[in-house]
C-alpha cells in the first residue's frame, strides 16, 4: 500500500512537472531575427508600405509568442550589393531572410547557402524564377489586376472601344504578368489597344507619357494603366484634356481621392481601384513562421500560382469601381496622397489557407 | 561694299561657314534641331499640332529650363551638381505639406522661405565638401542627394502627406488664351535673374574664369573657393524654388518624385552646349536644351515605338547631339 501511495505521489508529481513545463513552453518567447531585403525604399511608395508592413506583421507576431528583431537591407537595384548584404545576413545568423529581388535570377549560390545555415528564405513580390533552388515565392496575382482591370473596362466602354495601355517596367515579371491579365482581357472584351507605352513606375515618367499621348492627338475611349493611375489622370488636369471614358488601375490615396472628386455627384469618369497590397511582405512573413512552427504547405497551394517556382499568388482582396464607390470613401479620403492600399494575412489566416 | 562683299557677310551664300557658326553655336544648333524634330513630330501626326501641345511643350519646357538653371552655373564654375532632383523633391514635399490645399500669401511666403533655405543648406554642404575636402563635385552630390532622399524618408515615414494649394496649382498649369500656361509668368521673373547672374554681375564673370582656369582665376583676385561654394548654394537654391513650381505641377509630392531631374537636366545643360570641363556655356543654350529633350520625348511618343526602342532612340540621339558640337576644350590649367 505504501509503495502504491508513494508510486501515486512519485506519478502526481512528475505529472504536475510536465503541466509546469508544458505551462512553461506556450508562455515562452520565442526570439527571431528577421532580415528584409529590398531593391529599394524611397521614391517608391509601395515599397516604403512593404516594410512598414512587415515591421507591423513582426510586432503583431509577438501575440503568438514570437519576439522578432527587424532589420531592413536595401541595394538601391544593384545585384552585387544584394548579393553581399544576403551573405551578410547569413553571416550574422537571421532566422528568416525575406527577398524583395532586383532580378527575377541569379541568386541560386546564395539561397543554397542560406538554406544549408538553416534560414527559412523567403523570395516576395518579384517572382523568383528558378527551378535548381527550392524556395517558396509569395506573391501578388499581378494577372488578376490587369485582368479585372480591361475586363471592367470592357464593360464600360463596349467591344470595338480604343484604348491605351501604359505598362510598368517591360521585363518585370510583375509588369510581365499583368500585361497577360491586360491583353487576355482585352482580346475577350474586343478592346482595341491603339497604343502601348511604359512610364517605368515612375509618376513622373507617367504624367509625362500621358501628356505626351494627349498632345499627339491620338483616338482613345480608355487608359489602361499599371499602377501610378495618380499621375496619369494628374496630365489631364495640366493639358485641360477631356477626361477618358475609363481609366484604370491605381490604388493609392490620391488616385482613389482624384477619382472620388471626379465622380462626386455623377459618374464622370468610370475608373477602378485594384490593390497590389504592399503587406505581401508581412503576409510572407507569416509563411515563414508557420514553417518555422514545423508545419507543412497544403498539397494544392501552387493550384493558383506556379507550381514550377513554387510560388503562391496571393490575391487582391480589395477592389472597387466608380459604381460601389461609396462603400470606401471614408477610407480613401482618410490616405495621404502616396499611401497605397494594404493588408496582411496573419499567421493563423496563413495557416488556415495555406498549411495543413 | 561691292556685291561679291556683300554676299560674303550672308552665310546663306557659304554653307560650309553656316555650317561652322552653327556648330559655333550649341543653342543655335538645339533650337535648329527642336524645330527640325516638332516639324517631323507634326509630319508624322498632323493631329498633334494643336494647342494642347504647344500649351505641354511650353509648360515642360519651363520646368526643365528652372530646374536646369542652377546646374549651367555650377557646370560653368566647372562643378557637377547631382542634387538637383533631391533638393526639388525635397522643395516639393515641403511645398505639399506646408500649403495641405490651402492658398495664402503667408503660405506662400513660409513655402519659399523654407525651401530655398533648405535648397541654400544643401548647396552650401555640396560646396563645402567639394571645395575644403577635394572630393570630386559627382560623388559628393551623389552621396549629399542621397542623404536627402534619405531624410524625406525619414521625415514623412516615406509617404509624405498634403496637397498643393489649389490657386497655386492654378498658376502653374492655367492656360493663357487656351496656350500658354501660367508658368510661363514665373519664368518671365526668374529667367531674367539667372541671365543677369551669368552675364552681367560680377559674380556671374568670376563663375566663368574660375570654370576656365582656376589658377588663373585665383591670381588674378578671384575668392576661387567663394565662387565654387556661391554656385552650389545658388544651384540649391534654384532647385528648390523649381521644386515648388513642380509641386504646383503634380499637385502632389512623393519621396524622389523628381529625382530623374539630376540626370535630365544635365542632358539638358550639355546638349545646350555648356561643357563639363567649364567655363563655356549660356544659360539660352539650357533654355534650347531644354526644348530639345522635351521635343524629342513627344516626337518618340508620336512615333509610337516600343518602350525599349524608344529608351535607344534617346540615348543614341542624346550621345549623336553630344557628339556633334559637345567636345571638351584643350587643358589650358
Amino acid at each position: 500500500m505504501r509503495k502504491l501511495i508513494a508510486l501515486s505521489l512519485v506519478l502526481a508529481l512528475a505529472l504536475s512537472l510536465m503541466a509546469v513545463s508544458v505551462g512553461a513552453a506556450e508562455g515562452e518567447v520565442r526570439k527571431l531575427k528577421l532580415a528584409s531585403h529590398n531593391a529599394e525604399i524611397e521614391g517608391n511608395p509601395y515599397r516604403v508600405r512593404y516594410e512598414l508592413d512587415i515591421q507591423e506583421a513582426a510586432k503583431a507576431a509577438l501575440e503568438k509568442g514570437f519576439d522578432i528583431s527587424y532589420s531592413s537591407f536595401v541595394s538601391n537595384w544593384d545585384p552585387a550589393t544584394e548579393t553581399q548584404q544576403l551573405q551578410n545576413s547569413i553571416n550574422e545568423g537571421y532566422d528568416i531572410i525575406l527577398v524583395n529581388p532586383v532580378a527575377s535570377t541569379g541568386l541560386d549560390p546564395i539561397i543554397e547557402k542560406a538554406q544549408a545555415a538553416g534560414i527559412t528564405y523567403i523570395n516576395v513580390d518579384v517572382e523568383y524564377l528558378s527551378e535548381d533552388v527550392n524556395i517558396l515565392n509569395i506573391c501578388t496575382d499581378q494577372y488578376y489586376l490587369g485582368y479585372k482591370t480591361a475586363s471592367y473596362a470592357g464593360e464600360v466602354l463596349g467591344k470595338g472601344a480604343k484604348v491605351v495601355l501604359i505598362s510598368a517596367i517591360a521585363g518585370n515579371s510583375a509588369n510581365d504578368f499583368r500585361d497577360e491579365g491586360f491583353l487576355k482581357a482585352a482580346e475577350e472584351q474586343g478592346l482595341e489597344i491603339v497604343g502601348r507605352y511604359n512610364h517605368n513606375w515612375s509618376n513622373t515618367e507617367s504624367q509625362q507619357i500621358m501628356t505626351e499621348i494627349i498632345n499627339s492627338g491620338m483616338e482613345y475611349d480608355g487608359v489602361l494603366v499599371s499602377q501610378c493611375a495618380d499621375a496619369a489622370l494628374a496630365a489631364f488636369d495640366t493639358t485641360g484634356a477631356p477626361l477618358p471614358k475609363f481609366i484604370g488601375f491605381g490604388d493609392t490615396g490620391e488616385y482613389m481621392q482624384r477619382c472620388l472628386k471626379i465622380n462626386e455627384n455623377e459618374t464622370v469618369m468610370p475608373y477602378i481601384v485594384v490593390s497590389n497590397p504592399p503587406g505581401v511582405g508581412g503576409s510572407a512573413l507569416n509563411f515563414g513562421i508557420n514553417q518555422i512552427l514545423g508545419k507543412e504547405l497544403k498539397d494544392d497551394v501552387y493550384e493558383n500560382g506556379n507550381i514550377k517556382y513554387h510560388s503562391i499568388y496571393l490575391p487582391s482582396k480589395i477592389w472597387f469601381t466608380d459604381k460601389n464607390q461609396e462603400e470606401y470613401r471614408a477610407m480613401a479620403e482618410s490616405m495621404a496622397p502616396g499611401d497605397t492600399i494594404t493588408y496582411w494575412l496573419t499567421i493563423d489566416e496563413v495557416a488556415e489557407g495555406y498549411f495543413k | 561694299m561691292s556685291a561679291a562683299e556683300h554676299r560674303d557677310l550672308i552665310p546663306w551664300y557659304h554653307p560650309k561657314k553656316l555650317l561652322i557658326s552653327f556648330r559655333r553655336s550649341p543653342p543655335l544648333v538645339a533650337f535648329a534641331l527642336s524645330a527640325l524634330l516638332f516639324l517631323i513630330t507634326i509630319l508624322i501626326n498632323p493631329k498633334g499640332l494643336n494647342n494642347r501641345f504647344i500649351g505641354s511643350l511650353i509648360l515642360l519646357t519651363t520646368l526643365l529650363a528652372i530646374s536646369s538653371a542652377g546646374q549651367t552655373i555650377v557646370l560653368i564654375g566647372g562643378g557637377m551638381d547631382f542634387s538637383v532632383g533631391a533638393v526639388m523633391s525635397a522643395a516639393a514635399i515641403i511645398a505639399t505639406y506646408t500649403m495641405d490645399k490651402q492658398d495664402s500669401v503667408l503660405i506662400y511666403v513660409q513655402v519659399l522661405a523654407l525651401s530655398l533655405l533648405m535648397g541654400a543648406v544643401v548647396g552650401l554642404l555640396n560646396g563645402f565638401f567639394v571645395v575644403k575636402i577635394g572630393l570630386p563635385a559627382m560623388i559628393v552630390t551623389m552621396a549629399v542627394s542621397n542623404i536627402i532622399t534619405r531624410l524625406q524618408y525619414v521625415f514623412t515615414s516615406g509617404s509624405p502627406a498634403g496637397w498643393a494649394g489649389q490657386k497655386f496649382v492654378d498658376s502653374i498649369i492655367y492656360r493663357f488664351f487656351d496656350l500658354i500656361p501660367s508658368i510661363v509668368i514665373y519664368a518671365l521673373l526668374f529667367v531674367p535673374v539667372v541671365f543677369w547672374i551669368l552675364n552681367r554681375s560680377r559674380f556671374g564673370k568670376q563663375v566663368y574664369m574660375v570654370g576656365n582656369n582656376r589658377q588663373a582665376a585665383y591670381l588674378t583676385g578671384v575668392r576661387v573657393n567663394w565662387v565654387i561654394i556661391m554656385t552650389y548654394v545658388i544651384s540649391g537654391m534654384m532647385s528648390a524654388f523649381a521644386g515648388i513650381l513642380g509641386a504646383g505641377y503634380k499637385a502632389t509630392a512623393r519621396v524622389d518624385i523628381f529625382g530623374e531631374y539630376a540626370f535630365t537636366s544635365l542632358v539638358a545643360v550639355i546638349v545646350g552646349g555648356t561643357t563639363f570641363s567649364g567655363g563655356v556655356g549660356t544659360y539660352t543654350g539650357t533654355i534650347a536644351g531644354a526644348l530639345l529633350m522635351t521635343v524629342l520625348s513627344n516626337l518618340l511618343t508620336t512615333l509610337g515605338l516600343p518602350q525599349t526602342m524608344r529608351d535607344i532612340l534617346n540615348g543614341v540621339i542624346i550621345i549623336l547631339l553630344l557628339m556633334l558640337y559637345n567636345r571638351s576644350k584643350a587643358v589650358r590649367q
